[in-house]
Formats: structure tokens, C-alpha cells, sequence
């Protein structure tokens, strides 16, 4: 514990200088831009700063992206109550109670209890993450190759089923992000894979060029393609919350900050499932007298999601420090940046560079308090930000992007694929076909294939090794558990609606589905205009 | 569960997405189990786990999904016979962009309503397209202002002052900030001689 603390105050130390403060600032600030530039997200803006990151020392580089995580996060929220359009997924749920209190004048409150709340969970998180790290980076020790490869197929798994859409589409996705990794010549066996002859296919396809192609000019490409106009912006008035409010959020804002925390940290899923899983819960645990109000402008409709969501991003980057496991997509992402600047995420990093990784923890809090201070004051000054035009910041984009990608290799081929991966990002958005589980899936399939190799090796093929090795027989059963549980879920809700017919609602949305099957809508309201 | 039709007129069977991207799917899958067969086996005697292993279940999970979805597809075109009462109409929402963050995808429900212009869809394809061939041989600034002005014009005739000037703006700043702060190398093409 003294260890900790010692180290934290060292990384503090290093972070409170000139430098890396301006850093920490330029983070957080690109990061609440861009969560409140609709179609941009916490990934986007990692990825195409990612460059950029490349041209500095590590400890800036990783301050920058960090700040950027978590600023988007706070910008999100911005737009999903003023305009109804997220920034971010973890900001959907945000949309229907937040726009609602807009629309009736009180955007400033769900501004506020957004901020505060965001701010309360993300140091919930950061707390969290420092001292839950080292125990878990320890506990990681006794990890073999196959518990790690169990632990990354769960990872997987819960990535290609925990989805609140089609789960075929998103194992499907997965599928194909597990293939593209595979593109190239083998790293543990020089083996050429799907090359098709093409020298440069043999170095394999850089997964930040399909997060890029698939997100960005994904994303462009869709909004570009309707050609629609701009949505207007509601006034924002005072951002002051009353003591009512303040008393309605208090409940949210502690079981958001532990839900966000607790889901974020599971691997491969994160924010966004967190805030989905606060508004339900707010469902259950809001006073009688309120209930009905969720859903038409509920203030603990935001203040639980938006915790949640925060909460999410500190609870992601555990695994991602610990084990060197992807929390989310866009920690994967910034495992990127590690091994990019040498580094080896997992319990090793805790041990040999510990002044980077509480240097970032550092960062974290004062990143945490520089967005409560940018956010609650400078709100008009952001939204003012989405008098864009739409064909310029997504042409902007389009072209950051190209830039983006010509810096990591000088590859007219890169570029090429940039396009075509577009394309494919265009399609999947199109047809529902979640782009994230791809890039997930495209970062632990390594992993993964790594893995099981060396336990087989090691057990000298012996399958049963899985369930023989005690960890790893929990994670196993882990695994079936989260295979079985949709399905025994699913039959039974068959089972319940062939007793009864349920009608079918299309005006109601006050509910998200509380049911794991169906689709979370943004809200189709018909009285608006 | 979205159908990619918008019409309300009574019309046969609306042809269901999914029926589509199942077949695509499968296609992939397809392709992809007869590349992974080709893949040659590791030299290290010992190893259990061979190169084409992966890749090869990769392709079979692909066919095998490929094919429920297909299915899953021709099951929802059944349920539809007439086509439904107009999607809860027009929400002027613009729901988010697919996960950003996670595996969500967009409920886009309020925006099958809306078509989508294929002509801005080519026109922008081509556009990229041309941008990432004309890169490097016509040098950053100029393909980068050619991107930027023929597109900003194409979806905004009018404002082209303003367009203009991003263009400009943005080539020839993003090229000294590259170039000159971040010391990043950008390819000169046809501005050789200038620069």
C-alpha cells in the first residue's frame, strides 16, 4: 500500500511539470471536441492522434490519448443533451432523458449532474484502478499461457454475445476481425498467411488503419451520404442543479460510478454496456413518485449513465494495465501506443516502468479535474463547435485520416486500403454489423492464436489442460456461463410470451429493452418536429 | 431488425438485409477456407498448433454464421407479409454512429425512413479513391486541396468562398505542421521545385 502511494506520488511528481501538463490539457481538451463532433468518437480521435503521439516521448504521448479517453467522454454527453445526437456510444442512453429536460428548459441541470457525475465516477475509477491494479498485476503472475488464452477467448466471447444487437452479426464481425489478424507472414512461425503473393500484404494489415477506414470515413460516408442538415441546438441557460436534483442524483451517481467501474474492467466490454446497464438499473432503484418520469425527462436518467460511462473508462484500463488485455476497443487502441513506444502492458509493466504507469494514473486525476473545470463553464463555447458544417469536418476528417495512415508506413497501398476499408465500415454501419467487435476481435486474435500455441506446446497437445489448471477451469466455466445464460434467457422469454402475447409498443420510450434480445432504440418520439 | 426499403405502397415481400449480408457472409467464408487450406504447415516440428488453424476455423465460423443469418433473413422476409405500418415516422434525431466505443450498433429505425443517395455515396467513394491514388504523385498539398475543394463544393455548391478557403487552409497548414513542427515528411509530388 505504502508502495502504492509512494509511487503515486512520484508519478504525480512527473506529471505536474510544465510539459506534461500541457499535454494532459491538449488531451482532454481534443478529447471533449471531439466527443462533442457527432460521429467521432473516444476511438477516432485516439486513432488518428495516434501519429501525432508517435513523434513525442511515451509518457506524454500516453497523458495525451488517456486525457483524450476520458475527455470525449464528457463531450459526448454535451451533445446528447443538447442536439439528442451522442458523441460517443456510452452517451445513447444519455439522449433520451437528457434531450428530454433540454426540451424543457432544464438542459442546464442535466449538464450539470452530467459533469459532476462524470467527474465523481471517473475519480471513483481512478481510485479504483490505482490501488486495484498492483493486486491484480500480482494475482497476474500466476497466469500461464492457458489461463491467458482462456482469459482472452472470454474476452471473445464476451465481446461477440454481450451485444444489445443481432449476436450473429456481432460473432460474425468478430470472425472476420480473428481472419484479418491473421493476414500475413506468422510472427512465431515466418509462415505466410493469406499474403496472396503481395509483398506488402506479407506485413500484414495495421489494425489502426482499419480502425481508422472503419470509424472515420465509416462514419463520413454515412452522414455524407444522406446529405442531411444540421440539428438545432437548444439553449443551454444556467448550468445550476437544485437541491432536488442534487438529492435525485446522489443515488445514480454511486451506482453508476460502481456499475461503470465493475463492467469496464471486465475485458472487452466497456463503457458504453456500462451506461446501458445503469439506466436499467435506475429503472429499478428510483423512488416510486419519479418513475414514470424516466424516459421523459428523469434526471437520474443522465446522472446514472453518465457516471456509468465515466466510470467505465477508468474500470477499462485496468485489464489493459494488469494483464495487457484489451478493456474495450479503445483501449486496445492504446495498447497499441504502448507496444508502439516499446512497452509491454501487463504485470511486467508495473515492475519495470512503474513512473510510467502511475505517471499516467497521475495524469488521470488531473485529468479528471481539469474536465469538470473546462466542462461546466465552457459548454456554449463547445456546442458552438457544431455549427460545422457537415461536408467540411467530415472532409476534414477524411483527410486527417489519409494523413493519419501516410505517417505510419509512407504506403500508397495503406492508402488504398484505407479506402477500401471504408467501404467495408460504410457496409457493416449499413447493415448493423458492429464495427468495434472487429477491431476487438483483430487485436486479441494474436493473443489468442499466441497462446493457445504455447499451451499446447507446453502441455504437448493435451487439451485437457484447460480444465485441469484451476484458474483456468474458472474462467472455463466462466465462459459456458456467459454462452448459456443468453440462451436459457432467451428460451424462457420465449416461453413466457407463448403464454402470454405481448403488444407490441412502437410509442413507448420510456423502457429501454430490459430484455437482452432487443434492440436499445434511440428515441422515435412522434411529437417532435 | 431493419429492411432496407422504405416504400409504404403495398409491394411483394420486402427483401430482408440480412438474406443479403448472409450470403455475403457465407461467400467470405467460403473464400476464406479454401485461402486457409493453402497455407503451408509450420517447419518446428513440435507444434501443435498449425499456421492454417486459425484462418481455417475463422472460415468455417464464417460459412456456418454466414448461413444462419441467411436464414435468419428469409425467416424475418416470412414474418413480414405486407409491409408494415411506416416506421414510427421521421425522428429528426440522428441516432449515433455505429459503437464507437463497443460492440452496440445504431438502432437506426428512425432512419430507414430516409434514402440514401447513392450518388453522393459514388461520388465521395470516387473522390477518396482518387485522393489515395493522387497522394503521392501530385504531392500532399495539391491532392489534398483537390480532395477538399471538389468535395466541399460537391455537397455545398454555394458556400464556395468558404470552401475555398478550407481547402487552402487546411493543405497547406497541415503540410507545414507536419513537415515543420512534427517533422514528419509529407510527399512534395508536383510542388517540387517550391518546396
Amino acid at each position: 500500500m505504502n508502495d502504492v502511494l509512494g509511487n503515486l506520488g512520484q508519478g504525480f511528481a512527473d506529471v505536474l511539470s510544465l510539459e506534461h501538463l500541457f499535454f494532459v490539457l491538449v488531451g482532454v481538451f481534443v478529447g471533449t471536441v471531439v466527443g462533442i463532433l457527432p460521429g467521432l468518437g473516444s476511438i477516432t480521435a485516439i486513432a488518428l492522434l495516434i501519429p501525432v503521439a508517435f513523434g513525442i516521448d511515451p509518457l506524454s504521448g500516453l497523458i495525451m490519448l488517456c486525457g483524450v479517453y476520458f475527455g470525449s467522454q464528457y463531450g459526448s454527453s454535451t451533445t446528447a443533451i443538447l442536439v439528442r445526437t451522442p458523441g460517443d456510444m456510452g452517451s445513447v442512453v444519455t439522449t433520451i432523458d437528457g434531450y428530454a429536460m433540454a426540451r424543457q428548459g432544464r438542459a442546464g441541470p442535466a449538464l450539470a449532474t452530467a459533469a459532476i457525475g462524470s467527474f465523481l465516477a471517473g475519480t471513483v475509477a481512478i481510485l479504483g484502478l490505482t490501488f486495484l491494479s498492483p493486486l491484480l498485476a500480482r494475482a497476474a503472475l500466476q497466469l500461464g499461457a492457458a489461463e491467458y488464452f482462456v482469459l482472452m477467448l472470454l474476452a471473445l466471447l464476451l465481446v461477440a454475445t454481450l451485444t444489445t444487437g443481432s449476436t450473429v452479426k456481432a460473432i460474425i464481425s468478430a470472425l472476420v476481425g480473428l481472419a484479418l489478424s491473421t493476414i500475413g507472414l506468422q510472427s512465431s512461425t515466418g509462415v505466410p498467411r493469406l499474403t496472396f503473393g503481395s509483398l506488402q500484404l506479407s506485413s500484414g494489415v495495421d489494425f489502426v488503419l482499419v480502425a481508422i477506414a472503419l470509424f472515420a470515413i465509416g462514419e463520413a460516408a454515412r452522414i455524407l451520404g444522406r446529405g442531411r442538415g444540421a440539428e438545432e441546438v437548444l439553449p443551454t441557460g444556467k448550468i445550476r442543479m437544485t437541491k432536488e436534483d442534487w438529492r435525485r442524483s446522489a443515488g445514480p451517481w454511486t451506482r453508476g460510478s460502481i456499475i461503470g467501474f465493475v463492467i469496464g474492467v471486465l475485458p472487452g466490454i466497456g463503457p458504453s454496456l456500462a451506461s446501458y446497464m445503469s439506466y436499467i438499473a435506475e429503472k429499478y432503484f428510483m423512488p416510486r413518485r419519479y418513475r414514470k418520469q424516466l424516459g421523459r425527462g428523469a434526471i437520474e436518467g443522465v446522472a446514472g449513465p453518465e457516471a456509468a460511462n465515466n466510470a467505465g473508462v477508468g474500470g477499462a484500463m485496468v485489464p489493459m494495465f494488469t494483464l495487457g488485455i484489451p478493456g474495450s476497443a479503445t483501449t486496445a487502441l492504446l495498447l497499441f501506443v504502448f507496444t508502439m513506444y516499446g512497452m509491454q502492458p501487463g504485470p511486467g509493466l508495473f515492475t519495470s516502468s512503474p513512473e510510467i504507469v502511475y505517471g499516467i494514473m497521475a495524469s488521470l486525476y488531473i485529468a479528471n479535474v481539469a474536465l469538470l473545470a473546462l466542462n461546466l463553464p465552457m459548454v456554449p463555447l463547445f456546442t458552438r463547435l457544431l455549427t460545422i458544417p457537415t461536408p467540411v469536418l467530415y472532409f476534414g476528417v477524411m483527410a486527417f485520416a489519409v494523413l493519419g495512415i501516410y505517417s505510419q508506413r509512407s504506403s500508397q497501398f495503406d492508402l488504398l486500403l484505407l479506402v477500401l476499408f471504408g467501404a467495408v465500415g460504410y457496409l457493416m454501419m449499413k447493415f448493423d454489423f458492429p464495427p468495434a467487435t472487429l477491431i476487438l476481435a483483430m487485436v486479441l486474435g494474436p493473443l489468442v492464436e499466441d497462446n493457445l500455441g504455447r499451451a499446447l506446446n507446453i502441455s504437448r497437445g493435451d487439451y485437457m489442460v484447460f480444465i485441469e489448471r484451476p484458474i483456468s477451469r474458472v474462467l472455463v466455466l466462466l465462459g459456458l456461463l456467459v454462452i448459456i445464460a443468453p440462451l436459457v434467457a432467451k428460451l424462457i422469454g420465449w416461453l413466457v410470451r407463448r403464454r402470454r402475447p405481448i403488444p407490441a409498443n412502437p410509442g413507448d420510450t420510456s423502457t429501454p429493452a430490459a430484455d437482452p434480445d432487443t434492440k436499445v432504440k434511440a428515441p422515435t418520439g412522434g411529437t417532435e418536429d | 431488425m431493419t429492411a432496407p426499403t422504405r416504400q409504404t405502397a403495398p409491394r411483394r415481400r420486402r427483401f430482408h438485409s440480412d438474406v443479403a449480408a448472409g450470403a455475403v457472409t457465407l461467400a467470405l467464408g467460403i473464400a476464406l477456407t479454401i485461402a486457409a487450406a493453402g497455407v503451408k504447415p509450420s517447419s518446428f516440428g513440435n507444434s501443435v498448433l498449425q499456421p492454417r488453424d486459425l484462418p481455417l476455423a475463422c472460415g468455417v465460423g464464417l460459412l456456418i454464421f454466414g448461413v444462419v443469418l441467411t436464414v435468419q433473413g428469409i425467416l424475418k422476409m416470412r414474418a413480414m407479409t405486407a409491409p408494415a405500418a411506416p416506421d414510427v415516422a421521421a425522428a429528426p434525431a440522428v441516432p449515433p454512429s455505429a459503437a464507437q466505443d463497443e460492440q452496440v450498433p445504431p438502432a437506426d429505425d428512425g432512419e430507414t425512413a430516409l434514402k440514401d443517395s447513392p450518388r453522393n455515396l459514388l461520388v465521395l467513394g470516387g473522390l477518396l479513391l482518387a485522393y489515395a491514388l493522387t497522394f503521392i504523385p501530385l504531392g500532399y498539398i495539391v491532392a489534398t486541396f483537390i480532395f477538399l475543394f471538389a468535395g466541399t463544393m460537391y455537397f455545398s455548391p454555394d458556400k464556395w468562398r468558404r470552401n475555398t478557403l478550407f481547402a487552402v487552409l487546411f493543405s497547406v497548414g497541415v503540410y507545414l505542421l507536419f513537415t515543420e513542427v512534427l517533422g514528419i515528411p509529407m510527399p512534395k509530388g508536383i510542388l517540387e521545385f517550391l518546396l
